[in-house]
């Protein structure tokens, strides 16, 4: 019955480690030989979700200590992801109010 | 909750950071600090951070940032040429700190910035949680 508020709380759910992935970033940002990770996204059907896939960029360093974390980037992807969350809790919070007129009209 | 571990993570960074300021002021303090009890100059401390664990359900995530020791800086002191000081070699030397103030500045500017960006991450996640709160009303 609620089929859309559960891929909405499963892309919360998403954003949410989102958040904690940005914020280990941001706390190792001095941390030698520390690698930034990042959220990928994945779709699974069946019931259809968004499931998080963390990934580490070993790729690259921006400073001598191997250390690659940019906070000027990872401040952006926080905005972004915090906007994203809010958008996604309002879309929740829309589909509930859609049941309870339903419920109201009858 | 998930939203909890963002805080308590970023909370580790800052923790991490005014440790680092609380090294540096300790630098500068000592920057022209002659004797120590372990004999010589002072040296200039740097704080060595490692990234924190937390172990759960058989695997370990990431958990912060950690500071696992103080190391000493082994950079060769500075001597000038002072002969009435009384820690003056038969040269008439004395071997001052390896503290460059304005490293310290700089080192200080970092931590301070970081710092910031720690806290920021707290607020925007105290946005999310309290967005989460919204939903039904």
């Amino acid at each position: 019955m609620f089929n859309g508020v559960d891929l909405i709380q499963s892309a919360m759910g998403v954003s949410s480690v989102t958040a904690n992935v940005i914020a280990n970033n941001v706390a190792n940002a001095d941390t030698p030989n520390f690698k930034a990770s990042y959220v990928i996204q994945r779709v699974e059907e069946n019931p259809k979700k968004v499931v998080p896939d963390i990934v580490t960029d070993n790729s690259t360093s921006i400073s001598n200590d191997g250390n690659n974390v940019d906070v000027n980037q990872q401040m952006a992807l926080l905005a972004q992801n915090t906007i994203r969350y809010q958008t996604l809790a309002l879309l929740a919070s829309m589909s509930f109010k859609r049941y309870a007129d339903v419920l109201r009209s009858s | 909750m998930s939203l909890f571990t963002a805080m308590n993570i970023s909370s580790s960074g800052m923790t991490a950071q005014q440790f680092r300021v609380d090294i540096i002021s300790n630098n500068i303090a000592n920057a022209n600090t002659t004797q120590t009890p372990e004999g010589g100059p002072y040296r200039r401390e740097i704080p060595i951070f490692a990234e924190r664990f937390k172990s759960a359900m058989g695997g370990s995530s990431p958990y912060g940032v950690e500071v696992v020791k103080i190391a000493q800086d082994k950079a060769p002191f500075q001597e000038i040429y002072d002969p009435s000081n009384p820690n003056a070699n038969k040269n008439g030397y004395v071997e001052m700190p390896n503290v460059n103030v304005l490293r310290e500045m700089v080192d200080m500017i970092d931590a301070q910035r970081t710092y910031e960006a720690n806290a920021t991450v707290i607020s925007d996640v105290k946005t999310m949680a309290s967005a989460a709160l919204q939903i039904g009303k």
